[in-house]
């Protein structure tokens, strides 16, 4: 968009609809990411797990089994191995945490400039419709980043806020 | 049909003023009244309207503690909003998006919820065509023709614009026409400071034209102990009305001061708290 002799944006529809689609596009790579990783984790959590937790009742087992000594090779061994498995959970945890974040910032700053283009592309749509040429696909499009949009507020279980007052996420505002 | 003047014999400017002067105990009395309703009662009011009317601001200044005090610019709402005091959990006014293309994805399951009974009333905001925008420019505007002056535009558009808020009243109408619960019906009228001067115009335009005869149909339809009607005439806040790019569309009215906007908001308050305190109209 350029600025005309008073200052204000003048509206282009293609250069809208190319932005709508580049940061839709980029908001929903953003979310599959973070949910491929999601399942990921998931998924090596619980077969780390499974293996600490038959690795702690075989220790019992043959704790139980050589009359309650401690010092059995098996036993210690088993005992290693589920000291591994829960310090590999705790790691997994703990960078679990640290992505989040790193998804979570990225996304957010999408997702706020998205709802930005959403709203002008609205606003444009119900005011300055004569100006767009293919009024179904720009609607498509709007669409298109509304789902993406509502899409980032599930993924990353945000609360589907405003962002009015200038700060994402500020507005007391949630789905009714 | 009623049409609350706050201004009456009863309470005159001094009463008002001498009110507003003990530090707003008067309207901070009904809000916090409201307040507790909303919070703690079963309220759940949808709001509806065209975009630009106010809707987001109704519902603001109703949940909020400082009423007065709301100068969030005009931002579109692209999704239904429901608005609540952080931390609780009943009583919530439900704000529906009121762009043309976002009415037909979200109004039919709001008005649904309606007739359903989950609500006891409902909020229709209008405000003389007065409808804000983002637009950067009204000259960028579908209304706008080459060399047309600020006052043509502005006749032109809000002429349109009201002529949207009736096509809504009867989307709105429609959804309701088979409620069988009793409902309440409050059409609050915004943007005061902006036709003060031609309040006779605006007051027959919604009380004794087409917006009246849509009302009146629907309270026949229901019935007059089932559906219930009431104007409230208000400014949510005092302001110009620009484009995003600062061009004045139209100024606030000389003679419209803190006192008019206060005691009008006032009554806006006393009316719902009176409503909410009612249920529903049986």
């Amino acid at each position: 968009m350029n600025n005309n002799e008073y200052n204000y944006p003048v509206f282009d529809p293609l250069r809208m609809l190319d932005l709508l689609t580049e940061y839709t596009s980029r908001l929903q790579q953003i979310c599959d990411a973070k949910s491929r990783t999601d399942i990921r984790r998931f998924q090596i959590i619980w077969v780390i797990g499974l293996v600490g937790v038959f690795t702690f009742v075989f220790a019992i087992a043959s704790f139980l089994d050589q009359q309650m000594t401690f010092n059995s090779l098996t036993f210690n061994f088993t005992l290693a191995a589920g000291a591994v498995a829960l310090f590999t959970c705790l790691m997994l945890i703990r960078y679990n945490y640290s992505s989040r974040f790193h998804y979570l910032f990225d996304a957010s700053r999408v997702a706020s400039a998205l709802l930005r283009l959403v709203k002008l592309s609205s606003q444009y749509g119900e005011h300055s419709h004569k100006r767009i040429s293919d009024l179904f696909e720009y609607e498509l499009r709007i669409a298109e980043a509304e789902a993406s949009l509502e899409l980032y507020f599930r993924v990353f279980k945000r609360e589907p806020v405003d962002n009015r007052n200038d700060g994402f996420g500020k507005h007391p505002s949630t789905f009714g | 049909m009623v049409w609350p003047e706050a201004i009456s014999a009863a309470f005159t400017a001094a009463n008002i003023a001498r009110e507003i002067a003990s530090g707003s105990n008067f309207i901070r009395k009904h809000v916090s009244r409201l307040h507790y309703l909303i919070r703690h009662g079963s309220a759940k009011i949808p709001i509806f309207g065209a975009g630009g009317v106010g809707k987001s601001t109704t519902g603001r200044i109703l949940t909020s503690d400082r009423p007065i005090d709301d100068t969030t610019p005009y931002d579109e709402s692209w999704l239904i909003e429901g608005m609540r005091l952080a931390g609780d959990i009943p009583g919530l006014l439900i704000v529906a998006p009121g762009q043309q293309s976002r009415v037909e994805r979200h109004w039919p399951d709001l008005l649904r919820q309606v007739e359903t009974g989950d609500c006891f009333g409902l909020i229709n905001v209008v405000s003389y065509g007065y409808h804000s925008f983002m637009v950067p420019s009204f000259k960028e505007h579908d209304q706008y023709e080459e060399s047309q002056s600020v006052a043509d535009f502005v006749r032109l558009y809000t002429e349109a614009r009201r002529d949207l808020e009736i096509e809504l009243l009867k989307r709105t109408v429609i959804g309701i026409a088979n409620l069988r619960e009793p409902i309440w019906f409050v059409t609050v009228v915004c943007k005061q400071d902006l036709w003060w001067d031609r309040r006779d115009v605006v007051k027959a335009h919604y009380a004794s034209g087409e917006y009246s005869r849509i009302i009146s149909d629907i309270e026949t339809r229901l019935g007059t102990s089932s559906f219930q009607h009431e104007f409230i005439p208000v400014s949510l806040r005092i302001e110009n009305w620009t484009t995003e790019s600062g061009e004045e569309l139209a100024q606030t009215v000389a003679g419209y001061d803190q006192i008019k906007h206060l005691s009008h908001l006032n009554t806006l308050f006393i009316k719902l708290d009176e409503l909410l305190s009612q249920g529903s109209p049986s």
